[in-house]
């Protein structure tokens, strides 16, 4: 049976999920252990206070840590961004992968004020997804790096307070995921 | 935990962050998300029912992050 009683008032402290979704849950693959949903919704929660305009939905960001190929490209691009020294060259070749990962994210307004922050939700997810995967070292030289990057493509001292800020609640997602055992995200 | 009970207390962790004077208007707009989704499930093509529970999960998120902030 698909209905179920529903909460009719908020004193009940327990709310139920709809019976569809019961339905639903058995019998699809789910990418993510539901467990981790809460901290999902946190992030996102605290990402979109800190990037209001960023129109991305939760299904969007869900779909990107499902895919694997995303997934490979922002690891491999986090790579880069932690190891390199900047030069014009190297500067240049992260400019083509900034632009194919953003061919590959549902990201709808890449145009011209948002580009930076466009870039900043890449890198974002770029350490959260490294994160995940467990590669990551979130060290002095990675967080340098970063911000060389953001001043060479023009940021102004805003938008690196702001990259600041996106450091701090990365550096809370690191502590949410733990060493531990980093892949336990996509374990069941 | 199976995946429904896991599911059930992911819900009712989200809605404990609601602050207290938002849950009435949380729970009825969760209610109101609920049934809709239920009337839908009839409509839905097995293939379709990951797309639903994102689908869910995205409307979720929008009506959490309207009631979470204080």
């Amino acid at each position: 049976m698909i209905e179920k009683l529903r909460n009719p008032d908020v004193n009940k402290t327990r709310i139920n999920p709809p019976g569809a979704l019961s339905e639903v849950i058995g019998r699809i693959e789910i990418p993510f252990p539901l467990s981790r949903l809460v901290e999902l919704f946190r992030f996102f929660e605290e990402f979109k206070n800190k990037f209001p305009d960023l129109e991305i939905n939760f299904r969007d960001l869900l779909r990107i840590f499902a895919d694997d190929k995303i997934i490979r490209h922002l690891k491999e691009f986090y790579e880069y961004l932690s190891t390199a020294i900047f030069n014009s060259e190297k500067l240049e070749n992260l400019k083509v992968k900034l632009e194919a990962l953003g061919e590959m994210l549902p990201y709808p307004h890449k145009e011209s004020g948002q580009a930076l922050a466009y870039v900043a939700f890449i890198v974002a997810l770029a350490a959260l997804a490294a994160i995940i995967i467990g590669f990551f070292v979130f060290d002095v030289a990675a967080v340098q790096n970063f911000e060389k990057l953001l001043r060479a493509l023009g940021a102004d001292e805003e938008t690196l307070k702001k990259f600041n800020e996106l450091v701090e609640l990365i550096r809370k997602i690191y502590q949410l995921f733990g060493l531990a055992d980093p892949l336990r995200f996509f374990k069941r | 935990m199976n995946q429904e009970k896991e599911f059930e207390k992911f819900l009712n962790e989200i809605f404990e962050k609601i602050p207290e004077d938002k849950k009435q208007a949380f729970l009825e707009e969760y209610n109101r998300l609920s049934k809709e989704y239920d009337e839908k499930f009839n409509e839905t093509p097995p293939e379709k029912y990951e797309e639903f529970f994102f689908s869910f999960l995205d409307n979720l998120f929008e009506i959490y992050y309207k009631y979470s902030r204080g």
